[in-house]
């Protein structure tokens, strides 16, 4: 089984085209996104930096300067999680659903392409808290026995519509 | 898997009353802060007699309430006394089925199951303890019926040899692939083997840390007679005490393994796989053969250097958690590996062409990440007291060669039917085969740099919860696997295609 090397076997087998592969077949997230990942962002580290910033007056372990540093560098992760990172969110993620899987694209600097197939999916899970309720955002799971991928931010009539197709589309045999 | 059968195939049954004393123990562990108090407390004898009564009372109780039935295609367990819970898995959906037996059981004769099914990567779906041996036969039989018998309503099992029996009989034989009544015996574990796998075991590495852990932390409390007669015989000092404990390790694992290895065998029952293993314990478990995605042969470190391997399965719910269950055969000749997979899962499809290794110029990209690890810890070792501090010269060639073996080793294939990743990790060396359509979620990964060097990682994930990948190849060839890994076959796309 073990040999040397022989060319690379691409182009062998007929390799259908995914369904993100056509620019015009991937769907991106509403523009207010961003907005939400921001305030999902700053309310996400607010109880860390209040307990830091509470540490950092009442108690007095180490020099100042440390106590504050950490401070210090958890604002400037919030503030770069914040202002930067969702811009940048925003432009790498994309979807894209055919009646055999589903393609998504996500990250920031190092990106991830999940395919799923359609008969693999297993339960599909939307979620709803108060800032995604007030942007009309809902965030989709689609699980498989493997593990999951999620669509944060959908807008909630879409994400309703996917659940009903995804649903509609996996009841297939199962055969994991 | 075809439409399970209908009807009761097993009705509603207790537990064997053994569970009387394994519950009684089991609340007596949970009551202990209360009799401490009461035994410690000065408390009159009625009251620590009332407690006993009470955990007996809890325990018939919960015996009473606790039951198994196949009804319908269905698992149904019943349990609980305030809180009432049922809990049901359809037999279409069981991947493996684990019958059990630890020492205490086997000195009263009673058997547990492990039901597993996906979804549950951490541990068995239902796991129901006390089983006579006859009443695990009906329910296996029961359970393992899914789409290749059909029960009947309040049958009895048939007069033939039961699975135990059958397995008793084979064992006491020896013979070797004799297919009889679709049963064939496709390997066992010979004494040599099952010592080579426990003292290659990971296990000896971790109790032999723990020996020297505790040794240079808790060796200055030895009596001194001890430390003399230290001083007396040869060699003596730290390479005597390094010997005593590498020894000490070596017969911790020659015993673990033997504890759980002995006699491990590996048979072929018609559409499912069956082992069985162990001294004093016992484990059987039943594979069906449709629910295997993928086969893993593992190269652990010095089992390489001996020639050996290990061989595992990709099964849905059996994760990362169930070490032992996912094996398929601990221990074996890397040449035979193949041989040995082949007759064990003829199903499973090999790549007819040679696999592929990985272009040199993505060669590089492998030495990154360890020498980025060699560097932090070549730094770290920098503040190591005196003469330790040498041993900052080690992890940089170490990264090196790890980073030289990754990219050499690493290697792929896929054709019509099947797909083969081979990876490095640290000591280990993984090769997975896999049907072309058997993950559950294929991933390609890239990054600026990566995009810049035109390489890619690629990784296939298993309704196991583990997974199979690639960190660097040559991003055309990523993409290619990306499209022709996981998918459905075009029947089933275009059936789909016409539902949807």
């Amino acid at each position: 089984m073990e040999t040397t090397a022989s060319p690379p076997a691409a182009g062998e087998l007929s390799a259908v085209p995914l369904a993100g592969d056509l620019p015009s077949e991937r769907h991106r997230l509403p523009a207010r996104v961003t907005r939400y990942w921001r305030w999902r962002a700053f309310y996400g580290s607010l109880p860390l930096l209040v307990l830091l910033i509470s540490g950092a007056i009442a108690l007095p372990w180490g020099p100042w300067w440390v106590r504050w540093g950490i401070v210090g560098v958890v604002v400037a992760v919030t503030a770069a999680s914040m202002l930067i990172l969702p811009a940048i969110r925003y432009r790498v993620f994309w979807y894209a659903i055919s009646s055999t899987e589903i393609d998504v694209q996500s990250g920031i600097i190092f990106r991830k392409r999940s395919v799923v197939p359609m008969h693999r999916v297993q339960t599909l899970r939307s979620e709803r808290g108060p800032i995604g309720g007030h942007y009309r955002m809902t965030n989709l799971k689609i699980r498989t026995a493997a593990g999951s991928v999620n669509l944060s931010g959908l807008d909630r009539g879409e994400a309703d519509e996917l659940c009903e197709r995804i649903g509609r589309l996996t009841n297939l045999a199962d055969d994991v | 898997m075809s439409e399970p059968p209908l009807g009761v195939a097993v009705p509603e049954t207790r537990l064997h009353p053994i569970y009387l004393i394994i519950g009684t123990a089991k609340t007596l562990r949970q009551a202990i802060p209360f009799l401490l108090v009461t035994i410690f407390g000065g408390a009159p004898w009625w009251v620590n007699a009332a407690l006993f009564a009470l955990v007996m009372g809890i325990a018939i109780a919960q015996w009473h309430v606790k039951k198994y039935s196949v009804v319908g295609g269905v698992l149904l367990l019943r349990s609980g006394l305030v809180d009432q819970s049922v809990r049901v898995v359809p037999v279409a959906k069981i991947t493996a089925l684990s019958a059990f037996q630890s020492v205490t059981q086997r000195l009263v004769g009673v058997w547990g199951l492990n039901v597993q099914s996906p979804g549950d990567r951490n541990g068995s779906a239902v796991a129901i303890e006390c089983l006579s041996g006859r009443r695990l036969d009906e329910l296996r039989v029961a359970l393992e019926s899914a789409g290749r018998t059909t029960v009947l309503t309040n049958t009895k099992p048939g007069p033939g040899p039961s699975t135990i029996q059958r397995y008793l009989a084979w064992r006491r034989t020896s013979v070797a692939s004799v297919p009889a009544d679709g049963l064939q015996v496709i390997a066992v574990l010979t004494t040599v083997e099952m010592l080579i796998a426990a003292v290659t075991n990971s296990a000896t590495s971790l109790v032999l840390l723990a020996v020297l852990v505790v040794w240079f932390r808790f060796s200055e409390y030895l009596p001194v007679r001890v430390s003399e007669f230290m001083e007396i015989v040869e060699p003596e000092g730290v390479i005597a005490v390094l010997i005593t404990l590498a020894m000490v390790a070596i017969l911790a694992g020659v015993v673990l393994g033997t504890l759980r290895l002995h006699r491990f065998t590996l048979i072929r029952d018609g559409d499912v796989l069956r082992n069985s293993r162990g001294l004093l314990g016992k484990q059987a478990a039943t594979i069906p053969v449709v629910r295997v995605q993928a086969v893993r042969i593992v190269e652990g470190f010095w089992r390489m250097l001996l020639g050996y391997c290990s061989l595992q399965v990709e099964i849905a719910g059996i994760g990362r958690a169930n070490i032992s269950q996912r094996m398929l055969f601990p221990l074996v000749r890397i040449d035979r590996a193949e041989a040995l997979i082949r007759r064990a899962l003829p199903e499973l499809p090999w790549p007819g062409d040679s696999l592929l290794v990985l272009p040199v110029r993505v060669h590089r990209r492998y030495l990154t990440l360890p020498l980025e690890y060699a560097a932090g810890f070549t730094l770290l070792m920098l503040f190591l007291p005196g003469w330790w501090e040498l041993l900052a010269v080690l992890p940089l060639p170490l990264g090196y060669v790890l980073g030289v073996a990754r990219a050499r080793e690493a290697r792929w294939r896929v054709d019509d039917q099947s797909v083969v990743l081979r990876w490095r990790r640290l000591l280990n060396r993984n090769t997975v085969i896999a049907h072309r359509g058997g993950s559950q979620l294929t991933e390609l990964s890239s990054s600026p740099w990566k995009a810049r060097a035109g390489v890619a990682g690629f990784k296939m994930r298993f309704s196991s919860g583990r997974g199979a990948g690639i960190r660097y190849m040559v991003d055309s060839d990523a993409l290619f696997l990306l499209h022709t890994v996981g998918r459905a076959s075009a029947r089933k796309s275009a059936h789909a295609i016409a539902n949807s």
